[in-house]
């Protein structure tokens, strides 16, 4: 299993947290495609609170957290 | 018939700072006048920051910004006024912070951050606060503040969010963001509550430094408005 955390408008219609199923070789990528979410939509993305990319392949029981672009200033 | 005389008396200033008590002390306040703070962009959130650090009594204070003001400013930017529009926002900077308070110093260049003077100039500082409006800008920001070892106030806003926190070399918050499309970011504009509080959240967080009080020590800050839901996000 992976909690999946999700910050921001990512909240929206999914709620702020999921659990997906884990499997060998699953990446960070394919649960934010599950999820319905672009991967180009992803600002900060961090497994087990270390910034990470969506080619990481994740490991069991880790927490993926998810955040979209918050940039203006 | 007598003349018409008008005496103008020296203000008596010497309360200005009571209202700062006691969140920040006598001996505080002191210290806060020896302190130096640049502020990078002098937009939305630039303008709150450069306000409150001028009222506060920072000492010295520095802010840069390219832009000049535009009438899409006008929804939330402090230094935006009708009769302002087409002016460079450091120069309106300049004279809202001498009108406010005379006795703080402060430079402002009308520059994007990095030239070799800014550079220079923030090697110098206590803190640097970040008010810059994209992902690229704020990376080349806080490889320079970490290289000169300086903590930098990070704060980004889109519709009601805020990603706050403190950025050093410990805890570096924008480096290993991803740099994602900003469409949907932009859509959500730039609310005026939003940039209000944003800019306070930096400013507490900055004078947490400046004063060398606790601050957190690894992780940011989200915050959405629109719920008033605040999540720390711890950084390994």
């Amino acid at each position: 299993m992976v909690l999946v955390k999700l910050f921001a408008f990512f909240r929206e219609g999914r709620g702020k947290e999921v659990e997906v199923d884990w499997h060998e070789g699953l990446t960070a990528g394919e649960v934010i495609d599950d999820l319905g979410i672009e991967r180009e939509d992803v600002q900060i993305l961090l497994i087990n609170g270390r910034h990470r990319k969506p080619e990481t392949v994740l490991e069991d029981g880790q927490k993926l957290f998810l955040f979209p672009p918050v940039a203006g200033g | 018939m007598r003349p018409f005389c008008i005496r103008m008396r020296p203000m008596d200033l010497s309360d200005r700072y009571i209202r700062n008590q006691s969140s920040i002390s006598v001996e505080e306040q002191q210290r806060l006048t020896d302190c130096c703070v640049l502020v990078v962009g002098a937009g939305g959130l630039g303008g709150h920051v450069l306000e409150g650090l001028v009222r506060i009594g920072v000492g010295h204070l520095m802010i840069c910004d390219p832009d000049v003001i535009e009438a899409s400013n006008l929804n939330r930017q402090l230094l935006a006024l009708e009769g302002a529009l087409g002016r460079p926002k450091v120069e309106a900077a300049r004279e809202r912070a001498q009108a406010i308070n005379s006795a703080v110093e402060l430079r402002t260049w009308q520059a994007a951050f990095p030239t070799p003077e800014l550079v220079d100039a923030l090697s110098g500082c206590d803190v640097v606060i970040d008010c810059l409006d994209s992902l690229e800008a704020r990376q080349t920001l806080e490889a320079r503040c970490h290289r000169a070892g300086v903590p930098l106030v990070y704060g980004s806003i889109a519709g009601s969010y805020i990603y706050f926190g403190i950025s050093t070399p410990r805890n570096p918050l924008v480096a290993g963001q991803i740099g994602a499309r900003t469409s949907l970011d932009k859509q959500l504009g730039n609310p005026y509550p939003t940039v209000a509080i944003a800019a306070g959240l930096q400013l507490q967080l900055a004078l947490s430094v400046l004063l060398g009080r606790p601050t957190p020590d690894r992780g940011f800050y989200v915050l959405d408005l629109s719920d008033l839901t605040l999540d720390f996000v711890e950084l390994m």
